[in-house]
């Protein structure tokens, strides 16, 4: 798609840029243009002589009323004259919150939809100065391919303007040229003319329009319209179509060369030049371009529930990208935060390591020495960016040749608008750098974070020509956080092992770049998780590169157990071994099953549960004549739930909420009562138990867990220490 | 890959503004953060001291009523401790104001609660909400504290320290208003320990020994402020006839503080009393000070030192040991100087490795390089933690993983936060003179001892 080129105009507040803006937007439009004008400042009246006086909605005031996910372009894009394009990015009340953070926040939006494909040209009108990384956002070479500064002779706005052009160079350096020029807004004041002229010459840049200072702009003004709608006024009308036929024909762009404070002020007050030390060449003419430097923001979300309050977010995507990007065990994962988000989330990967490491004796080595570092953000890097602090820590990493760095940024980073992805342009043919803008919390919760780290690394890893072959497959959406996993993938690896299977890549788990890099040599793929992340990842990976996938994930329960095996023994060939693996176990859990049958015949099961996809329980329960009389599904999520395969035989809620929970139970009188955290209940007389939120995969997970309340049933249940609670509260309450 | 490991990365000041707060009984902290920011401390401050449930609001002569933590939703999610106001994207923009009014509507309305802290997240402090009038307007008779900017990679010591005094400072004048001072020269003498918290390894058993050892000197401890410390304790904090600060890159400046504050004198120890000679150096200046007997302390002293003698004396005719054993710690300056002190005067030990992780009190640097020029031990501070061949390794629990999935065989003992996943239920101590016989104890069955 045909990228519309996107001007820039900065300039400081009140010099009157707004009127260029809408000037500049409409004589673009009259020469022909489909032109869409963006508003950046909190009090949004960049576009209302446009709007024929008209204040249309922020993105920002819309944005904070709608759900995300049903937020539409329609409600806050408007039309103006000659059909341009009106959009504001709104911002908060002054004194409170981050505008620049929302100028962030309504681009990504305006990303998200890309409200921008249909226009050929698109101009930013910027607040003032570039006072923040947010108000910069414009200024990044993912927006601006032009940027223009508005000035007059006066000092202030000479010196916004100068510091517009360090902002620029922050971005550019000197490789970069996109400052097409300055836009003379005339003011009338002494020597007003030599000074701007003195200001461009020592900043290398040429005076693209000088516009006059005229009762023209104001009498449009008052009748709420541009002036190029206005009669009798042709003069000031042809700098406006002069500047629009420049854009037309290809601009010229010069290197940002921004003076020093005292070179400034020499060259304002008396009236010296400073040498030019720089290069200021012209580069070539730019004109509207085919394709974007950077990759689009990628507009697929999850479907989450509708309404007008935002539910909690459960964890922050900074941590959930963490957790996912360690697991690539050559890589070099780098957090752009302060210490605190790294320090909790090296806690959250490291503590399932340190417990299999301390209580089973199970080495996982990426959880227990990840390869996780943290720029450790300070209170300077917050003032003044922290972008010069991250790229150091980037180079430093790269020379220690890892399979690649992988950037992960906090919301802190994201506040102030570091922008982490031009990093990636330190890539070597060797190591790539990888930017995950999860912004915190920003991008979204935990488990979104963890589906921004796959696609990422996928996206940026995976070889595409690299064709299926040989006896191996890929394990899936392994769960990033769990006690279970190394367990789990033993199991998983013994079956494997037994029937002649290799595993390609544990995506991701434990696997190097060069695993992933092969993805694609694997003929089958296994889902590790039958969940809503792990059906969505399996949906995307088959989307984008064809991957074919067992269509059950690994099983839990006996009979799931069984027919895994046999789907893959059919797949590879390999019926034979997979049925002796089979009746290896089965005689093991039918004694199992008639063991337990006389203790549970006719025993009734009340169960609340977070999980789905029980059958692995409810089978064995079955088979051993456990009744259920209620399953209540606590959906926080409020996620489409499936229990069993078998829903008609259960009596299921599956949007059950707790408190009615002590109710149903003394209605309903149950043998057992079963949560996934053991609940205090009335029913003095019942046993109560919890279960496990994640089950160790293979044959025996559901009668062990049945063995255990049977064992349970035949004992006296509860131990003397429950009834001490009352000495606890005497003594430590 | 090459080039060194990445290094366990330890608290910063977030944690110690919020571990320092949380350190106070029937205290709530709100954290005005996402939630990727509270479950960590959540999870973690409910399991570091024995809580008491969370109570409903107090009603005229009723009965104490438990909250029901099921219905702890949205401020809480299920987790009585640390609340937080679970801001998203959003707030980051429009402030946060109105959820900081919410969250403390809901736990006036719902839990009982003595003394209120806010701590602001990283991302929260760049907004600058006026957390001051929201409090004004919603619990205007609060005792509050606010803790505005939690600081941008300061380590825990510098956060615990500032909430510490921010403490003292917000809510101090209130407190203390009201207490009468009592004639310090008629009473028995008393003390504030200063420093202490919840967050430390061994902590309830550091402060039961430490108060065990002052009651042996005739001294009593009036408040442990951070250290599970009643309101009714802070109350009398300035009637305490010396401030001791145990750990000096915890608390120094809050001593002086208080010194200002309140008139009380402080004494500032070189590290924790750990260590038969630290321990009994260190007391007996107390007892200077404050003219006490510390002959007790001294005579139960050298009766653990002569049972260390016959353990350590049993392993030394079989093998040697522990002399010449390499050991290296990694934690805060004054756990590093104290035990290496302790390891090498008394255990003739050697260090191998010495990793400072926070805290930067200068006179403690210097004991730190005088002991090690005594002993003629190198520079084992220049060493790095993961390198280490030392047979012994004290540091907490992500150093001592780490090391595990390295080749070269050592004992690893914990020191600090967090361990690997032993759940203590009798308190112990690395402190005074129990904590020093625990640590022979630790030390003795880490050895590879010829058997």
């Amino acid at each position: 798609m045909k990228k519309p080129l996107e001007l820039a105009v900065y300039g400081k507040g009140g010099i009157g840029k707004s009127t260029v803006s809408a000037n500049l937007s409409a004589a673009l439009a009259l020469s022909g243009k489909r032109v869409l004008q963006i508003g950046c400042d909190p009090k949004h009246d960049s576009t209302r002589l446009l709007m024929g006086g008209t204040v249309i909605p922020t993105v920002l005031d819309y944005l904070k009323t709608v759900d995300k996910q049903t937020a539409r372009t329609e409600e806050i894009l408007r039309t103006g004259f000659m059909d341009v394009g009106c959009i504001e990015a709104g911002g908060p009340k002054p004194g409170v919150g981050c505008a620049g953070r929302g100028i962030i926040t309504a681009f990504e939006f305006l990303n998200q939809h890309h409200t921008k494909d249909a226009y050929d040209i698109v101009l930013y009108d910027v607040l003032g100065d570039v006072v923040c990384g947010g108000f910069a956002v414009p200024v990044r070479r993912e927006y601006a391919d032009a940027i223009f500064l508005v000035t007059s002779g006066e000092f202030m706005a000479l010196y916004a303007a100068n510091n517009i052009l360090r902002g620029i160079r922050n971005y550019d350096g000197d490789t970069w040229r996109r400052v097409a020029g300055i836009i003379f807004n005339e003011r009338k004041v002494a020597d007003e003319t030599e000074r701007v002229s003195r200001f461009a010459r020592a900043v290398g840049l040429p005076i693209c329009a000088r516009v006059p200072r005229s009762d023209a702009f104001a009498h449009a003004e008052r009748q709420n319209r541009t002036l190029m709608q206005m009669e009798d006024c042709e003069a000031e009308q042809n700098v406006f179509h002069e500047l629009a036929r420049q854009i037309g024909e290809g601009l010229r762009l010069y290197e940002a060369c921004p003076l020093s404070d005292e070179e400034l002020e020499r060259v304002v007050f008396d009236a010296k030049e400073p040498t030019l030390q720089r290069s200021a060449a012209a580069s070539c003419p730019i004109a509207p371009t085919e394709d974007s430097a950077y990759p689009e923001t990628e507009s697929e979300e999850p479907p989450v529930a509708t309404g007008q309050e935002r539910p909690p977010l459960y964890g922050c995507a900074f941590n959930g990208a963490a957790t996912a990007a360690i697991n690539l065990k050559d890589a070099l994962v780098i957090a752009h935060s302060p210490k605190a988000c790294a320090f909790y989330t090296w806690q959250n990967i490291s503590s399932p390591g340190r417990k299999n490491l301390f209580n089973r004796g199970i080495l996982m080595p990426s959880a227990i020495s990840p390869h996780f570092e943290c720029t450790e953000m300070e209170q300077s890097d917050v003032v003044f960016g922290g972008i010069e602090r991250l790229r150091e820590a980037v180079a430093k990493a790269i020379s220690r040749h890892p399979g690649a760095v992988v950037v992960i940024s906090s919301c802190v980073s994201g506040i102030t608008g570091d922008d982490i992805r031009s990093l990636e342009a330190l890539s070597t043919p060797e190591v790539p750098v990888i930017t995950i803008p999860a912004d915190g919390d920003i991008a979204g919760d935990y488990m979104e974070g963890i589906r921004l780290a796959m696609h990422t690394l996928a996206q940026k890893l995976i070889d595409p020509s690299i064709r299926p072959q040989g006896r191996l497959v890929n394990l899936v959406g392994e769960t990033g956080v769990s006690n279970n996993r190394e367990v789990d993938f033993r199991i998983v690896k013994s079956w494997l092992d037994a029937i002649d299977i290799s595993i390609g890549c544990r995506y991701l788990g434990e696997s190097t770049c060069a695993q992933m890099r092969n993805f694609l040599a694997a003929p089958l793929n296994i889902l590790a998780n039958d969940n809503a992340e792990g059906r969505e990842l399996k949906s995307w990976l088959s989307e984008t590169y064809g991957c074919t996938f067992l269509d059950e994930a690994l099983p839990v329960g006996f009979g799931a157990t069984a027919r895994w095996l046999r789907k893959l023994g059919s797949i590879f060939d390999c019926t034979e071994e997979a049925e002796k693996l089979i009746a290896g176990q089965h005689e093991l859990y039918l004694e199992e099953i008639e063991r337990w049958k006389p203790v549970f015949q006719g025993k009734r099961v009340f169960m609340t549960t977070i999980n789905t996809n029980m059958d692995w329980l409810l089978d064995a329960a079955d088979a051993v004549g456990l009744r259920f009389v209620f399953i209540g599904v606590m959906n926080y999520l409020r996620q489409p739930v499936k229990i069993t395969d078998r829903p008609e035989k259960y009596p299921i809620d599956e949007n059950f909420d707790w408190s009615r929970s002590r109710a149903l139970i003394k209605e309903l009188h149950p043998d057992i009562v079963l949560s996934n955290y053991v609940t205090r209940t009335d029913a003095e007389d019942c046993l109560i138990d919890s279960m496990p939120m994640s089950p160790v995969v293979g044959f025996h997970s559901g009668i062990e867990t049945i063995a255990r309340w049977g064992r349970l049933m035949q004992t006296k249940r509860k131990g003397e220490w429950t009834n001490d609670r009352s000495l606890f509260e005497k003594y430590y309450a | 890959m090459t080039g060194p490991c990445s290094k366990s990365i330890t608290p910063d000041g977030l944690s110690g503004m919020i571990f320092a707060m949380e350190g106070i009984k029937n205290a709530i902290v709100l954290l005005n953060g996402p939630m990727g920011c509270k479950f960590y401390h959540s999870t973690t401050s409910q399991f570091l001291a024995l809580r008491p449930p969370l109570y409903l609001p107090a009603s005229d002569g009723g009965e104490k009523v438990p909250v029901d933590y099921n219905f702890l939703n949205n401020w809480f999610f299920r987790q009585p401790r640390v609340p937080c106001t679970w801001l998203d994207g959003y707030d980051y923009v429009y402030g946060t104001a109105d959820k900081v009014r919410d969250g403390l509507c809901y736990l006036r309305e719902h839990v009982n609660f003595e003394l209120l802290a806010i701590v602001n997240s990283p991302g929260a402090s760049l907004i600058g909400d006026n957390l001051e009038e929201l409090v004004r307007e919603t619990l205007p008779d609060c005792l509050c504290v606010m803790l505005e900017s939690p600081g941008y990679s300061t380590d825990f010591c510098t956060g615990y320290e500032t909430a510490l005094m921010e403490l003292f400072r917000q809510v101090g004048s209130r407190l203390w208003n009201q207490t009468a001072r009592p004639d310090r020269a008629s009473r028995q003498k008393s003390v504030n320990l200063l420093g202490l918290s919840v967050w430390q390894r061994y902590w309830e058993g550091d402060l039961a020994e430490l108060k065990r050892l002052f009651t042996l000197c005739g001294i009593t401890v009036n408040c442990c402020p951070a250290a599970q410390n009643s309101l009714e304790e802070l109350r009398r904090l300035p009637a305490a006839d010396l401030n001791v600060v145990v750990f000096p890159e915890m608390a120094s400046r809050a001593a002086a503080f208080l010194q200002d504050a309140c008139g009380t004198p402080y004494y500032i120890c070189p590290g924790p009393p750990a260590g038969f000679s630290q321990t009994e150096e260190i007391f007996s200046e107390i007892c200077r000070i404050l003219r006490t007997d510390v002959t007790p302390l001294i005579t139960e002293s050298e009766r653990a030192r002569a049972l260390s003698w016959s353990k350590i004396d049993g392993v030394h005719q079989m093998c040697g040991l522990p002399d010449g054993s390499l050991f290296a710690v990694s934690g805060s300056l004054s756990q590093v100087f104290t035990l290496s002190r302790f390891f090498m005067e008394y255990l003739g030990m050697i260090p191998d490795c010495l990793e400072v992780t926070e805290g930067n009190v200068t006179a403690l640097r210097e004991c730190l390089k005088t002991l090690l020029q005594e002993h003629k031990a190198g520079q084992p501070e220049q060493k790095d933690i993961l390198e280490t061949r030392a047979e012994l390794v004290f540091a907490d629990g992500n150093t001592i993983a780490a090391l595990k999935t390295r080749q070269h065989p050592f004992c690893g003992i914990e020191i600090s936060q967090p361990g690997m996943g032993y759940t203590d239920v009798l308190p112990k101590t690395q402190m005074g003179i129990r904590g020093s016989l625990f640590l022979v104890e630790q030390v003795l069955n880490g050895l590879m001892t010829k058997l």
